[in-house]
């Protein structure tokens, strides 16, 4: 499939430089990483708010910027790049109502007020029509900058941290709207967020920003199961992140040594004899039940200790796991994730000795630490 | 009782409002969007009749206006025109300052908003930031007008003060206090003080959210 959206480019801001390198079809791709790490300058690179230094951008196969870093050979201006953005702070015109903020950037009138109902309709703003942005909710703000975006009927729709002010059961209702939307609009839409849960639940795609750089970009679940950089594991919340040196390897498994333990990893490109850090998720560390033989899949890779810690998450419980069948000098060496109801049955408190088995499809070895 | 200061004043003030209006509201516009080197300097000089003495704003438009000066070819001075002049140069900075503050007050967001509405730039301002600083801009639209109003100094500079022709009623004020016709006086400054006064409460009024 040809993508959508071509974005080569790079921008020095101060102190640091953006490097994009990405492209999309019509998926939602999840800009993600800490705040102050460039994303917010990536969309508005793409829209043409900021002009990149060099590079190049394509959309629909329509060039919108173009420089080799000396000479601008295109840069089509933000009016006519119909690229919709939703900003952070929702950015309403206060002395305008819901319907003509909604109607601000549409082309034709008679078009224009069928495409409002439908829009007030699937955006649940029925009835709000004449009222003014400081009558509205945080989340009924987002949904009207939203509707406004859409009403323009952009080829690529632009959103900084649209759920970062709502709380989470509005955040969740917007979410699967606008994945319904996307769906039915069947335009690219990228989303900026600092939020792992926002960023599990809304994209396709992944791309991990830190310091200006894409650090890493693919599927969803590939960049959440194997995280190319220290940097991507630690962001992402793989947690467990440990150093070995690789002893071994099969046709079957990698074989690496971590603290006089042999470990065995799914099997990946790596030398014998090298140093490599690897991670586990935390709810990838599993607890083997005392009362029943070790099952198939977590039977590699088992660990004695006692849990030194835990804190109550809601709905799961996160839990610091000390080696005792090692000696780390670390405080704990695993953390856990772990749902209550699991928690429970366990019979698990502080203290409780218990083994655990570093699942081994899910120990994944960093390529480029 | 001549009530010729009256009307001349306000037909002074009032020519001179409009032309404050838009050249300040220009600068304004100017200065709040545009880069350029000596950008401050600029700046500077559209305020300095604020700091300056009128007399001295007078002189220098005695100096422009007069038979040998770049504009004396006008034969504009001692007539109203003259008046309207030293009222707009003394006026200017007011209105610059405030509508630049009430441009500067709205989100620049709002207008990036619009442009990717597909807006061009000057749309965006006309459609939502003129509207927004509105209220700022009106007020220094006042503000501007009352300090017409009150201009003495450099309008007797550059004016004169000719009864039924440049007296306005600062000017009126002035006389009458020197021949000794404090009734005229009080009578003109209770009219001032209640001009002034209503200006003020509707400034208030505009700049209160």
């Amino acid at each position: 499939m040809k993508p959508i959206l071509v974005a080569h480019f790079s921008k020095k801001l101060g102190d640091f430089s953006l490097n994009v390198n990405l492209e999309l079809g019509k998926e939602v791709l999840v800009l993600f990483g800490p705040s102050g790490s460039g994303k917010t300058s990536i969309l508005r690179c793409i829209s043409g708010l900021l002009t990149p230094d060099q590079g190049l951008i394509e959309l629909n196969g329509q060039v919108l910027f173009s420089s080799d870093g000396k000479r601008v050979k295109a840069n089509v201006p933000v009016h006519l790049r119909q690229i919709g953005f939703v900003f952070q702070d929702y950015a309403l015109f206060p002395h305008m109502t819901v319907a003509q903020n909604i109607l601000y950037g549409c082309k034709d009138r008679k078009k224009g007020k069928e495409l409002l109902s439908i829009l007030m309709e699937k955006m649940r703003l029925k009835g709000l029509e004449g009222h003014y942005p400081h009558q509205l909710s945080g989340g009924q703000k987002q949904r009207v900058a939203i509707a406004r975006a859409l009403m323009a009927e952009p080829k690529l729709l632009l959103l900084d941290e649209p759920f970062s002010a709502l709380d989470r059961p509005v955040r969740r209702k917007l979410q699967s709207d606008l994945l319904r939307l996307q769906e039915e609009l069947a335009i690219p839409v990228v989303l900026v967020t600092h939020d792992l849960e926002d960023a599990f639940a809304m994209g396709h795609k992944l791309a991990v920003v830190n310091d200006g750089k894409i650090e890493q970009i693919g599927e969803k679940e590939e960049v959440f199961r194997h995280p190319r950089t220290r940097a991507v594991a630690r962001f992402i919340g793989a947690r467990n992140i440990l150093e070995g040196k690789v002893v071994g390897k099969d046709e079957g498994a990698v074989h690496i040594e971590w603290m006089g333990l042999v470990l065995e990893a799914p099997p990946q490109e790596v030398t014998v004899g090298s140093d490599v850090v690897f991670c586990i998720r935390p709810e990838d560390v599993m607890i083997v039940r005392p009362d029943r033989p070790v099952r198939e899949g977590i039977k590699e890779n088992l660990l004695t200790g006692v849990i030194v810690r835990e804190i109550h998450r809601g709905n799961h419980y996160s839990l610091f796991f000390k080696a005792t069948s090692v000696e780390t000098g670390r405080d704990y060496d695993f953390e856990i994730s772990i749902p209550v109801h699991a928690y429970w049955r366990l019979d698990l408190k502080v203290g409780k000795e218990v083994m655990v088995s570093l699942k081994k499809s899910a120990l994944h070895i960093i390529p480029e630490p | 009782m001549d009530l010729s200061p009256l009307f001349l004043s306000l037909k002074v003030a009032f020519v001179a409002t409009i032309l404050t209006a838009i050249t300040g509201l220009g600068f304004a516009i100017l200065m709040a969007r545009a880069r350029f080197p000596g950008k401050s300097l600029v700046e500077a000089l559209l305020t300095l009749p604020l700091a300056l003495p009128p007399s001295s704003v007078g002189y220098y438009l005695l100096v422009i206006m007069g038979r040998n000066g770049p504009l004396g070819w006008l034969g504009w001075l001692f007539t109203w025109k003259a008046a309207v002049l030293a009222s707009w140069i003394v006026a200017l900075p007011l209105m610059f300052r405030t509508a630049k503050a009430a441009l500067e007050s709205v989100d620049i967001s709002l207008e990036m908003v619009a442009r990717t509405l597909g807006k061009p730039p000057w749309r965006a301002f006309v459609d939502v930031t003129l509207p927004l600083a509105g209220r700022g801009i009106l007020a220094g639209v006042i503000l501007s007008f009352a300090r017409a109003l009150g201009e003495f100094g450099a309008t007797l500079m550059v004016a004169g003060n000719i009864p039924g022709k440049t007296r306005t009623i600062p000017l009126a004020i002035y006389t009458a206090t020197q021949i000794n016709r404090m009734d005229i006086a009080s009578f003109w400054v209770i009219v001032t003080a209640a001009l002034a006064y209503a200006f003020i409460l509707a400034v208030n009024k505009l700049q209160e959210k």
